[in-house]
Order: structure tokens, then sequence, then C-alpha cells
């Protein structure tokens, strides 16, 4: 039988070196954040006619703003300028110069945001509190759900290693973004925050499973081996962690092929969360598990 | 006596009544949530067999602003100048007026709300279908001061115009600091002062303290710096000094006939020989009293013929004359003028210090410069207290009116205002300008007026719309704004859902697939689920955004979580030999631990998120949270029915049923 206590160690390793270049990515690279973190404005148009070169669009948006924008082609017919945060004025006056632009058609502005400054810290500040809010949430969940268990973990272990597991689950996504940030300038923003959570509560849901069974198993046959009960809990629970995970990816890829470019970005997040929250379970939490057992026995 | 095991055998009429009961539920909310379905399918049978089944009508599904297109606008309320304790309802009356501005410019079902961050007050905007976002935008910036106001008031300003002081004697102290500066650098106060200044001419302490007290610490011909006076901000030049008598004294008037002001039917003569008699019976002690008696001054009677403190210029030129040339404590007469003649008592004399100055004055803004021409003053009724304005008609005359409603403050105002101004007019000014002076014909407590002046209809509907748009309590400004035009949003929503219809099928077939019959029955009670779902978006009403249906097909995907730990548990146990029945009657319980755990942590996350989030986070954790309660009950309760009727008849085909071959 396939046993992932006794090939921890590649696991152990596989994750701790993604975990590691997640946080060196992080770190160098920094998140590229979008502008509900640092205030600002987009704006997106749509034009009938030929669409003009991104530095034409430049030089039009700059004699508004004063500053050069970024801007980023859409599809093929369409335009998303980001800029500093602008009042409604200076908003007008962009899209004034935009329609002077020669043979666009008819120019549509499709969407705008404008983000102040106050509301932007005051979302950040928002976003940081409630990823801490669940992390704190779901330890103190899982350590009432397991209180019966105290032999021969402490149930609080049962919520610290589901923690540690989760923590997994949302850094290597971040590094993941840190580094299509920096390549592909992908955005960091409310949604993004969103997705993490969610992950948060979909991997500690797939971890609660497998510990479950970790939980029936120590009452049916307290005198199996931790180790081999834990592998036991694991293959028996594999095929539903995994069938699970497939349904709910095969919903995430309908959504990432289909469901169009505005919520793709919150969707991949959520497919790599999926992926390493079903990973992590089996492949982290359980090992773990047996491993503190290991390290600190209790006293009998 | 026999205990009832828990693989007993559940009475199959039960087992049938409650799958009766699912599919009817799963009707009704398919019906509820898709009624133009059921209205062609009903329509078809009506036309081909002619069955009659009518038409069904149920509210639409609330779209957010990202799929309906429209605009969302967060406004900060400037509550500094207010007090706490009433910073709420200040904001309430803010949210009110915007509300009252956006019904104006016509959008469908605008929503403004307000909200508070820490210590900042919010109100948000929400324009569905709105085209001209900036006109939007225009109306509910635009700051519209409506008063009320009358001729015999007590003048009391209201908050606006004391914002509007506060303004303009702030621009007046600015603009005299830029002048310091410009006479700083090198510019001579004659060129400043050909421009913007003023002679003062004499002035004492009493007149001008502060810049007294620094034209008495310099010398001739010193420039000044910003001194902040209570007309004006000035920077002065000094001029000459000296000393001018003020002078304390009483008088008697007696006049005659044809003397300026006089009401009296004394002839020249008369008045004379008046004057003669009671000058032989004054004395400083009785002055007084001979005044109140005999003077015909307005006023005597109380005053005793006070004049107060009179300086040079005060009065006519006869009676200085008279009065600079006495000794204090003379009484002298008959004096005449103009008047009359007049016995005049100087009780006090002292020289008071004056210096001249030549400012450049920067004009402030004080109460007193409210009171308008025609001598409007305001009443403290603004249009705060305004609660709407309608265009009526007058029963008799058929022209259009102007039909005022105020709240309970302004009506106790309204009825003071009316009561003291009976058969007289009412102001009602815009912006400072009088649009409206109605004559009060009776006093009116019910708090409703009707404003009625040779209006055409347009002009009627015109002052109506701007009396209902009233004025901002308080200042506004905008801090963030997101507008999606109407095709993106349709376009956002038909890509929502084609995803959510491929992944519904992708789901069913995986499940089927995989699981065979109990897959099969799952995806049925998988299609209950999405039908009671859209059902309970509709009823509650959830606003449906593009996160919020990601949210609901995510928890498509953990719908069928449940359903999954039951079939794994049901292999595991037809492992230990069970019939197929048993196994399932023996899962559904031993699942349900995982299962309630698992969700429980979801649901948590879906509360924080709630409580945290945004407005797009809340419509994502609130779809989330109502998909994985409806979960529950589908797949648990449905499945089970339909795995439990199904059950009897598979007994011999094991291989149709949860079989492992892994």
């Amino acid at each position: 039988m396939f046993s992932v206590i006794k090939t921890k160690k590649i696991w152990f390793s596989l994750s701790a070196a993604l975990f590691a270049l997640s946080i060196a990515a992080v770190v160098t690279w920094g998140f590229k954040l979008g502008i509900d973190f640092t205030g600002g404005a987009l704006i997106e148009v749509h034009m009938t006619g030929t669409r003009p070169d991104s530095s034409v669009v430049t030089t039009a948006v700059a004699s508004a703003t004063k500053e050069q924008p970024h801007v980023q082609p859409l599809g093929d017919k369409a335009f998303i300028i980001r800029t500093k945060f602008i009042d409604e004025p200076t908003h007008q006056q962009i899209l004034t110069q935009l329609k002077k632009m020669s043979n666009i058609g008819e120019l549509r502005e499709e969407r705008f945001e404008t983000i102040g400054p106050t509301v932007s810290s005051e979302l950040q500040r928002r976003a940081v509190w409630s990823i801490f809010m669940v992390l704190g949430a779901i330890v103190l969940y899982v350590a009432w759900a397991f209180r019966q268990v105290s032999h021969p973990l402490p149930s609080w272990k049962f919520g610290i290693v589901a923690v540690v597991a989760l923590l997994h689950d949302i850094i290597i996504p971040a590094g993941v973004f840190a580094v299509l940030g920096r390549f592909a300038g992908y955005e960091v923003d409310t949604l993004f925050v969103t997705a993490m959570l969610t992950i948060l509560g979909f991997s500690v849901h797939d971890t609660i499973v497998t510990f479950d069974r970790v939980r029936e198993h120590l009452r049916l046959t307290p005198k199996l081996d931790f180790a081999q009960l834990v592998d036991q809990s694991v293959s028996e629970t594999i095929g539903r962690s995994i069938n699970t995970s497939m349904t709910v990816l095969l919903v995430l890829l309908a959504v990432y092929f289909f469901g169009g470019e505005s919520v793709k970005q919150f969707n991949l997040v959520l497919i790599l969360g999926v992926i390493f929250g079903t990973y992590s379970s089996i492949f982290i939490a359980c090992p773990l598990l047996v491993v503190w057992n290991r390290l600190a026995p209790p006293a009998k | 006596m026999k205990l009832r095991s828990p693989h007993a055998e559940i009475p199959r009429h039960k087992i049938r009544n409650g799958l009766i009961a699912v599919v009817v539920i799963a009707l009704f909310a398919a019906g509820y949530a898709f009624p133009d379905a059921y209205n062609t399918v009903s329509d078809a049978l009506d036309k081909r067999v002619g069955i009659t089944l009518g038409h069904l009508s149920a509210p639409t599904f609330r779209l957010g602003l990202d799929l309906r297109g429209g605009a969302y606008l967060m406004y900060d309320v400037e509550t500094r100048g207010v007090a706490e304790s009433e910073r709420a309802s200040a904001v309430e009356g803010a949210r009110d007026v915007i509300e009252r501005r956006v019904n104006a410019f016509g959008v469908g079902e605008p929503l403004v709300q307000t909200t508070k961050v820490r210590d900042t007050w919010r109100v948000l905007v929400e324009l569905p279908d709105v085209h001209d976002v900036a006109a939007a935008i225009e109306q509910i910036g635009a700051t519209p001061i409506l008063e009320f106001r009358d001729k015999s008031g007590d003048g009391a300003v209201t908050a606006e115009q004391q914002k509007q002081i506060a303004a303009a004697n702030k621009k007046a102290k600015d603009e005299a600091n830029a002048a310091a500066a410009v006479l700083k650098k090198g510019a001579t106060f004659d060129e400043l002062f050909k421009s913007t200044g003023t002679d003062l001419g004499f002035i004492s302490k009493e007149q001008y303290g502060q810049l007294f007290a620094w034209g008495s610490r310099v010398q001739k011909g010193a420039i000044s710096p910003a001194i902040d006076e209570a007309d004006a901000v000035y920077i002065a030049q000094r001029g000459d000094d000296k000393k001018d008598p003020v002078i304390k004294a009483r008088h008697i008037l007696i006049c005659w006939k044809d003397a300026q002001g006089c009401a009296t039917s004394l002839s020249k003569a008369e008045a004379e020989q008046k004057i003669k008699d009671l000058m032989l019976n004054t004395s400083a002690q009785t002055f007084a009293d001979l005044a109140k008696v005999h003077s015909v001054e307005p006023g005597a009677a109380q005053t005793g013929g006070d004049l107060g403190e009179i300086r040079k210029g005060d009065m006519v030129a006869p009676f200085e004359a008279a009065l600079l040339a006495m000794k204090v404590g003379e009484i002298k007469g008959p004096v005449e003028t103009q008047f009359g003649y007049h016995i005049i008592y100087k009780s006090e004399q002292r020289d008071e210090q004056l210096i001249a100055f030549r400012a450049l004055a920067f004009d402030k803004q004080a109460v007193a410069d409210f009171e308008l021409a025609g001598g409007w003053k305001s009443t403290g009724l603004s249009g705060k207290q305004l609660e709407r304005a309608a265009v009526e008609f007058d029963p008799n005359t058929g022209e259009p009116t102007v039909n005022v409603q105020f709240n309970s403050e302004g009506k106790e105002l309204f009825a003071q205002i009316t009561k003291r101004n009976l058969e007289q007019q009412v102001g009602i000014f815009l912006d400072g300008e009088l649009i409206s002076s109605p004559v009060v014909r009776q006093p009116i407590t019910d708090g409703r007026a009707v404003i009625s002046g040779g209006f055409t209809l347009q002009e009627a509907k015109k002052l109506a719309e701007r009396l209902n748009a009233g004025a901002l309590p308080l200042p506004v400004k905008l801090v963030s704004q997101q507008t999606v035009g109407a095709t993106l949003g349709t376009k956002s929503l038909e890509d929502s859902a084609t995803a959510g219809l491929i992944g519904f099928a992708l789901v069913l077939l995986f499940l089927t697939a995989f699981y065979r019959l109990p897959g099969l029955l799952a995806s049925a009670a998988l299609v209950a689920y999405v039908v009671v779902v859209l059902a309970v978006f509709k009823f509650i009403p959830v606003t449906l955004t593009l996160a919020g249906i990601a949210g609901f097909i995510l928890s498509m995907g953990m719908a069928v979580d449940a359903n999954v730990l039951v079939f794994e548990r049901t292999r595991e146990e037809l492992k230990t030999g069970k019939s197929p029945q048993a196994a399932l009657e023996e899962a559904f319980p031993r699942a349900w631990n995982s299962i309630r755990d698992s969700n429980v942590s979801s649901l948590i996350t879906c509360a924080i998120l709630f409580w945290f989030g945004s407005s797009i986070v809340q419509g994502f954790a609130l779809t989330l949270a109502i998909g994985i309660l409806a979960s529950l009950f589908t797949a648990i309760t449905v499945t089970r029915l339909l795995l439990r009727f199904c059950a009897p008849y598979l007994k011999d085909k094991p291989a149709l049923f949860v079989q492992s071959k892994k």
C-alpha cells in the first residue's frame, strides 16, 4: 500500500522548496498591487474603429493628467488605462482627449473605477485583518471540533497543524502571483484576498475531513500505532479528497475559460488554492501530525 | 419489547411522501426562479394539447451594477463642524438630500446608504442604468441653498450661512496676507491703496480696538501687518493723531408745528414761551424727570433726554456749538435747531485719543450682512427641514402651485413664522436669490404650504425639483467611483451564465460517470439544489454580482462534496460485506461529522468575509454561504430520500449501485 508517512520526506522537501521559492518571490518582487489597495483610477474604453497605438493613448491621457498612465491593450478594440486617483473633471478631460484620437470610430467607456487614498488604505487594512481573523477563527474551530481528542495529540495541535497546512496553501499561490505580477502584470486586489480567504475555508474543509478520520480511528482502534493509523486514514479519505477537488476544479475551470475576463485572475487563485489545498491536506497535514507526535511523545 | 435497530426498514409511504414533498418544493422553486421557462411550456401545452395552466409571475433577479451597468459612488461626508452626538443624524440628512437629488435625476431603483468606517462617515450611492454619470455626479454635488426668510424674525443665521461666513472670512485673511507679502517684496502702499484702499479717517479705540492699539505704538507713516477686525481684515498706514472731546449730556425738546419731525400743534411763539417757562424750573437733579414729562423727543419718557456719549459731528451744528461752549454741570437754553427749542444739561466731558488711518480693506462677512435688501431676515427654516415639494393645481384657477411639506422641526418653525407674519410676505430664497414671496393668509400649523406665484407649469416643476433637491447639510467629497457600461455588464452576465451551465454539466457528468446510479441521483439532487438556491436568491433578494455568481458556482462544486463523502463511506461499508441498503443507512450518519465540521469552517470564513469585506466581497460571501446551507439540505436529505427510494429495486444489481472496482 502506498504510504504517505513513509514517503513524507519527498513531500516535505517538495513543499519546503515551493514554500521557500514563493517567499523569495514575494520578498524580492513583492506584489503588483491593484488600484483598490494603492488608490488610483482604471478606465476601460472600447472603440468601433481602428485601435491606435498604445503610445497615442498614453499621450492623450497624459495631456489631461500630467502624468504617464499605464496603458494596456485588451482584445482587439479596447484598452485598459491606469492612472493615479483622478477627480471627475479630470476624468471627463481624459475622455475628451481620447475621443480626439483619429480613426477610432465611436469610443465607449465601459468601465471606470477610481479609488481615493483613504479608501484604499482602509481596504488594505481590512484585507490584512480579515486574513488574520479567518486564520484565528479556524485554529479555534478546529481545536473545538477535535476537543474530545486528547490522546495521543491534544486537540489544539490539530488546530496548529491545520493552520500550518493553510499557510502553505496561501503562500504558494501568493508566490505564483508575485511571479505573475512581475512578468505578466497580474494584480493583487480585493478579489485576490477574497480568493485567498476562500482557499482557507476550502482547504481546511479538506484537512478536517482527513483529521476526522484520524479521530474516528483513534476512538475505534486506539491500540494501533499512530503513524500507521494516520496512514490508513489518509488512504481511506484520499479518494474522497481527490474527487471533491475534481468537482470543484471542473467548475472553476469552466469559469476560468468561459466566465469572462474580469473574474479570470480571481479564478486562477482559487484553482491554485484548491490544488495545493488538497495536496497539503493529504501530504503535509497528516505527516506533520505524525512528526509532531514523534517529537513530543505525551507523558503516559 | 423490541428496540428499533438503526437499520430498521423505514416505511415505504414515508419515503414516498418525502420524495413527493421534495419534488413539489423543487418545482415551485423552479417556477419561481424561471417563470419565463414555465410560461413558455404552459403556452405550448395550451396550444397543442389544450391544457390551460396559466402564467406565473415572479420578480426578476436583482443584478449588481457590474452585471447590469451603472455607477457606484462613494462620498466622504465632512462632519468636523458637527457635534459628535449629532453626526449620525446630520449624515442621515445628507443622505436624504442626495437621495432626493438622485430620484430627481430619474434612474431606475437608486440605492443611497450611509456607512461609518472608523471616524469617517460615508454616503454610498448606487445608480443602475445611468447613462450620464458625469451629470449625475454634478447633480449630487451641487449645493443650492434654500432658505425661508421674513421681515420680523430674529435674524438667526443658518448653518449654511455660518459656513459661508467662515469661508468669506478665511478668504479675506488669505488675501490680506497675500497683500502683506506683496508689500514686503517692495510694492509701495500707495500703489495698492489706489486699487483697494479706503480712508478710515480718525478712529477711536472703541471703533477698531486692534488697529488703534497698533496705531498707538507706531509713528505716523508706518504700515501695519494684516489686522483682523470685525468687519474686515486691514493693512493700514498710520496717519495723524489728535484728541477730541467726548461729552455726555441730556436735553429737553419742545417743537413747533413747522419744525422737522414735529407732531404738536404749537406755534413757534408758544413753543418759545413753553421752553422759557421750563428753563426756570430746571436743575441738575430734576432735569431727567422734567425731560420725561415735557420733552417731545420720541422715547424721552424712557431715556429722560439722555443723549449718551456725543462726539464731534454727531449733533447738528447749532447744538454742537452750544454744547462745546458749555461747562460741565451747566444748563443752557433755549437753543434753537431745525427740530425745535432745546434745553441742554452737560453732565460730563473727557478727551479721547483719535488716530487717522488709510487702509487696504479686505471685507469679511458678518451675520448682519445676511439681512438682505428689503429687510429679509433669516428665520432658521431652510431646505434641511423640508420633507418634499410637489407640483399641484389650484382647484379654482387651475394655476400650477408648488406644495411643500415640512418635517416636524420645520413644521414648528413654519407655524411660528406664519403666526408672526400674518398678512405679510415670507421670502423663499434659493442661493440668496428671492424666487417667491407668498403672503401669509393664516397661520399654518400642519407643516404644509402652498406657493402660488403665477407659475407656468414648467416653472412650478422646476421650483418643486429645486426645493426637493434642497441643500446638503454637510459638504461631501467623492472619494471613489466605479462605473460599468451596460454592454460590458451584459457580456459579464452572459459569460457567467455560460460558465455556470458548463460547470454544472461537467459536475453532473463526473458524478454519474464515477458513482453510477447514486451519482445520477446526486445529480438530480444537485438540480434541486440549483433551483432552490436560485429561488432563495430571488426571494431574499440577494444582489447578484460577478463575484457573487462565482461564489454560487463554487458552492455547486462544494455541494457535491457532501455526496462524495457519503458515497465513499458507502463503498467502505460495502467492502465489509453489508447489503447496499444497509451500507447506505450506515454511511449517512457516519459521514455526517465530516460534512458538518468541514462546512462549518467554510461558513465561518463566509461570516468573516461578510463582516470585513467590501460590497463585492460581501456578495461573494453571501452567495457562498447560502449555497453551503442549501447544499446541506439537498445533498443529505434529498440524496438520501432518492437512494432509499431506489434501493429496494436494485438489490440484485450491485453493478448499478455503489461498487468500487479500485
